[in-house]
């Protein structure tokens, strides 16, 4: 039998590899992302010697401790999977990112022991806790750097650099990878930020204890502010990120901006709005309970409520009615994929310019302010404890929004690669290397023609 | 060639199931870890 001649069936090969990857990074970029927060929250308590930040900094320790089995039993079993079923892309990209992944090994191993002896000296080293914090963010700092190796090749995968493979620099550096680092970055704290919302959330609505119902107020409270502080800036940066894809993958671009699978982003959109009115409703309402009464900032935090629903709305009119094709879901004529940025789309509304940009940066402005405005109510400290149900449940829509954002965005980075190769056929390697056949065509990728073994 | 026929589903099945599994092993795996971790201090 020839390598990689291996059939799954029922789900396929290449339903394969994602079933291992997304609930991988589901679970890596929430450990990334909460690890960092964890030790910053540790700092924290040290200079202002609350508990509560403590015992978050340890919980969240913990629950790194306990994901991080299952999380890189996905990426060892992805890893298998990619050598039996995509031997050839396994093989070049081995070939051509040898000390990537030597170094994300390193860094594998660096986490494993500095997040383990962090959760475990923490009564041990509780009369040094400078070096005790210093060791959270060690291992925080492994993880992220981790993260920015991998970035290497998933970045390389999609825009791959127009220069021969052996041209270190040109293949690590390769366009997309820099915004890809500072989105991901980014994510990984507001993700991780909103499942902590999310799970003080669903706990202040079980716990009968006077003192536990203050703390998971305040977690919400805290978690939160990493989310929706974090998610203020991503409008930017994926702005950024697509923009690169546009200019050293057009295919990929149109692909998903404009072509079978814009439904994504019509899709995220949704997503977007939800968690931005969900945390403004929620800024809304904390500061109902400041301790120095603050009317004023509720009425304007009250107006921010109805601008980032009005920006949100723009935000979610797509271009054309022909939404998602791949179900039947099609009213209208397609837009024009080759249609230019000043012209307009069969929905006057929906098109990027310039009502996507008012949407875009109105949203994070407007969403930039209300926060501003909560942390300046947050200050003067609040009343924990006695927020209501329906700021919970705000909480919990943000977390589970956040969950099918990362599916999204994940799908779509990924489903980009289907672009420009045939309705049947795509891109395991942008324009380089086919996904079906796993055949390597023209000069630039790499360099030299090259046949397949 | 393949001695048996092997029957896989067609794209948009697929994409469902993908989608249902994998929430079922993320949050699977995130429940189990829940509960294990349950019981100690908080």
């Amino acid at each position: 039998m020839p390598i990689g001649d291996v059939e799954v069936p029922v789900i396929g090969n290449n339903l394969v590899i994602p079933l291992l990857v997304v609930p991988h990074i589901l679970i890596a970029a929430y450990i990334i992302g909460i690890n960092l927060i964890a030790a910053t929250s540790e700092l924290v308590g040290m200079i202002t010697k609350q508990r509560r930040y403590d015992r978050f900094a340890r919980n969240a320790a913990k629950t790194t401790l306990l994901l991080f089995a299952v999380g890189s039993s996905l990426a060892f079993t992805f890893i298998l999977a990619l050598i039996t079923l995509y031997p050839v892309l396994f093989s070049h990209l081995q070939n051509i990112f040898f000390w990537v992944y030597l170094a994300e090994t390193f860094m594998f191993v660096g986490e494993v022991i500095t997040v383990y002896a962090w959760y475990i000296a923490w009564d041990k080293m509780a009369y040094r806790k400078n070096l005790h914090v210093t060791m959270g963010f060690v291992a925080g700092l492994f993880g992220l750097t981790q993260m920015i190796f991998i970035n290497v090749v998933a970045a390389y995968m999609l825009t791959p650099s127009n220069a021969p493979a052996t041209e270190v620099g040109w293949t690590f550096l390769n366009p997309t990878y820099m915004p890809l680092n500072m989105h991901r970055f980014v994510g990984n704290f507001s993700y991780g930020g909103f499942l902590i919302a999310g799970y003080a959330a669903y706990r202040y609505l079980r716990v009968p204890r006077e003192e536990d119902r203050e703390y998971y107020d305040w977690l919400g409270h805290w978690g939160i502010i990493w989310g929706f502080g974090f998610l203020l800036i991503q409008p930017f940066i994926g702005y950024e990120y697509m923009t690169e894809i546009k200019a050293h993958s057009p295919g990929a671009f149109e692909y998903l901006m404009l072509g079978p699978k814009s439904w994504l982003f019509n899709l995220l959109m949704i997503e977007l709005l939800i968690m931005f009115t969900a945390s403004v409703a929620y800024c809304l309402h904390k500061i109902k309970f400041a301790v120095k009464p603050a009317p004023r900032l509720r009425n304007a935090v009250l107006g921010a409520l109805g601008l980032t629903a009005i920006f949100g709305l723009l935000n979610t009119i797509p271009a054309d009615l022909y939404l998602v094709p791949q179900i039947g879901l099609v009213f209208g004529e397609k837009v024009d994929p080759n249609i230019g940025l000043f012209e307009t789309p069969p929905i006057p509304l929906g098109a990027m310019y310039p009502y996507k940009y008012i949407g875009l940066i109105g949203l994070a402005f407007v969403g930039l302010f209300a926060l501003a405005l909560y942390l300046k109510a947050a200050a003067g400290g609040f009343h924990w404890g006695r927020a209501n149900r329906w700021s919970q449940y705000a909480l919990l829509a943000t977390a589970v929004t956040v969950v099918f954002t990362m599916m999204t965005m994940g799908y779509a980075r990924e489903t980009a690669r289907r672009a420009g190769n045939g309705a049947e056929d795509g891109w395991l390697i942008y324009s380089c290397l086919t996904l079906q056949k796993q055949k390597f065509v023209g000069e630039g990728c790499p360099s030299a023609p090259r046949e397949t073994p | 060639m393949t001695l048996v026929e092997v029957v896989v589903l067609p794209p948009l099945a697929q994409f469902f199931v993908g989608f249902f599994l994998t929430l079922l092993i993320a949050g699977g795996s995130v429940l189990l870890m829940y509960w294990l971790g349950q019981g100690e201090e908080e």
